[in-house]
């Protein structure tokens, strides 16, 4: 047994790590007058489409550093989801979203704040044209990821109701 | 009561090291899970090969492996009603049930896993933690917990009856506290408000509820409720520490940083509510009382039932995220009185069926299959 633990530890260990610090490789990219400050949106992906995962980098003219802001997710349906501009992990030097997907199809805003030393200010990029959603129909890949459950629910009720444990000699008697 | 069925002798050779190694493996995979669950959220990039993905699917193998071990030896030990590849598969249909349900989930948290990679190859890597192949996973290793829950029960009473603390009873405890962790992802996409009520708080406290009535069922002595909140808990402590440590550690092998907004804290053991430790006070407190005065068996369960959840729905501390959470709190705050005059209700339901399904796998181990 404790070989075999010792194995695992040793396998654990032998595994080269695949993940690899390195940055984003921008294909695409818009510029934003955000008040006082040009801000460069980068994408990992163009054309855009919905539910498809993409990082976007956000640079501003000159660096982040004395910068902060926020960044509002407007989808075409009008749902706002509002977050801070932090540091992209794979890319220090500026904000990002890191794997991110935008779930609906059709035209969305960004809309941007930022505070400086140049002041504050806001400004948007729209549209910004999403295409239709990849892959089969949703209904369907849920249909699929769910069947196990059906199957499982199934099983068990079949199991229970043929035993009908509550009716057990045993089922309510101390023992 | 059992020791001279026939097939008395499933606990016999090498089923009890099965165990075991079917109980570690949805631990570690389990483990896997949360450390996969925290890295996603604090540091980010995936690919299918990272530690986290080789932990948990480790141990996703060595529960199939073992189950597949089990069920082949068991084969092996029947007498067949046919020669070759039929006799083999008749006699599978036949082996201790345990295993069987925890090798068909982990094949189905194996197929999934193929589901999954072609999705990831649609939509890119990992945006989304509630996807369609992530959930049939998820019901995959839920399947294979169930199925090593269902493996100690079967052992609890005929190994050791007469000890409170035998070795299949903490494999039936470990086993339980490992499929609630595992429910965890299940509980935390309830809607947390439907209408006047708190529908996550009730369906947590369903659950839980559930959990120690039916180890109570299995193991009917006083204290198996306080044993099983006993190893949940640790379960919850180890799993914290062991995902804070290893996620930041990991991340720096890679030349990998935290994000700025990263959590601060253990994801998945968070949402596991250290109140159980409270409700399995209760279970135990209402049984022995009951016991002890005379009282009905039923009557005991459900009250215990009633008392178990609203323990839970008292105790429940919502999982802080931090900004834009205010309105969630503003709304648990109103549906706070709503949902304490439910959870009674609900214990009693959850006691009730959580109660059978223990007697349910006991009478499996009795009567039908070994």
């Amino acid at each position: 047994m404790y070989r075999l633990i010792a194995l695992y530890l040793l396998v654990l260990t032998l595994v080269p790590p695949t993940v690899r610090a390195e940055g984003v490789a921008v294909v695409h990219t818009e510029t934003v007058q955000v008040g006082p400050y040009a801000l460069g949106v980068g994408f990992s992906r163009w054309p855009l489409n919905a539910d498809r995962s993409l990082d976007i980098i956000f640079t501003p003219q000159g660096g982040i550093s004395g910068l902060r802001g926020t960044v509002t997710l407007v989808s075409p349906t009008g749902v706002a989801d509002m977050m801070p501009l932090t540091r992209h992990p794979r890319m220090r030097e500026a904000w990002g979203l890191d794997v991110i997907a935008l779930p609906e199809q059709g035209p969305w805003t960004l809309v941007f704040a930022i505070d400086g030393p140049a002041g504050a200010g806001s400004g948007r990029l729209t549209p910004l044209a999403l295409g239709a959603r990849p892959g089969p129909d949703a209904a369907l890949s849920w249909l699929i990821g769910l069947l196990p459950l059906v199957g499982a629910l199934a099983i068990g009720a079949h199991a229970w109701w043929r035993v009908r444990p509550d009716r057990h000699a045993d089922a309510w008697r101390w023992v | 009561m059992t020791a001279e069925h026939p097939r008395a002798h499933a606990v016999a050779g090498p089923l009890p090291v099965a165990a075991a190694a079917l109980v570690l493996g949805t631990l570690l995979s389990f483990l896997g899970l949360a450390w996969d669950v925290q890295w996603h959220s604090d540091v980010g990039p995936d690919t299918f090969f990272t530690l986290p993905h080789l932990v948990l699917y480790s141990g996703i193998a060595t529960t199939g492996l073992a189950a597949l071990a089990a069920v082949l030896w068991w084969a092996g030990q029947v007498p067949r009603a046919a020669d070759g590849i039929g006799g083999v598969i008749a006699a599978a249909w036949r082996a201790p049930l345990g295993f069987v349900i925890a090798g068909v989930g982990a094949a189905v948290f194996l197929v999934y896993g193929f589901y999954d990679l072609w999705w990831h190859e649609i939509y890119g890597f990992d945006v989304t933690f509630e996807s369609p192949p992530h959930i049939g996973l998820l019901i995959g290793m839920q399947i294979a917990m169930v199925g090593t829950v269902v493996v100690y029960a079967a052992q609890v009473w005929r190994v050791a009856p007469q000890r409170a603390l035998a070795p299949p009873v903490l494999g039936l405890c470990l086993a339980v506290a490992v499929a609630l962790g595992g429910s965890v992802p299940f509980l935390t996409i309830v809607p947390p408000v439907f209408g006047p009520l708190s529908l996550d708080v009730l369906a947590l406290a369903a659950l839980y509820t559930l959990a120690l009535l039916l180890v109570s069922a299995v193991v009917r002595r006083p204290g198996a409720a306080i044993l099983l909140a006993l190893v949940f808990v640790a379960l919850r402590t180890i799993a914290a520490v062991v995902v804070q440590w290893a996620t930041p550690q990991y991340a720096t092998a890679l030349n990998l940083f935290l994000r700025d907004d990263a959590l601060g804290f253990a994801y998945m053991p968070a949402f596991m509510p250290p109140a159980m430790l409270l409700a399995a006070l209760a279970v135990d407190a209402v049984l022995l009382a009951m016991r002890r005065r005379g009282g009905g068996l039923r009557t005991a369960v459900l009250v215990a039932g009633a008392l178990a959840a609203s323990t839970l729905v008292v105790g429940y501390q919502p999982v802080a995220f931090g900004a834009g959470e205010s309105n969630l709190t503003a709304l648990r705050a109103a549906t706070r009185g709503a949902t304490l005059l439910l959870a009674p209700l609900v214990g009693v339901a959850a006691a009730w069926l959580g109660w059978t399904i223990g007697v349910l796998m006991t009478i499996t181990r009795n009567e039908r299959i070994g």
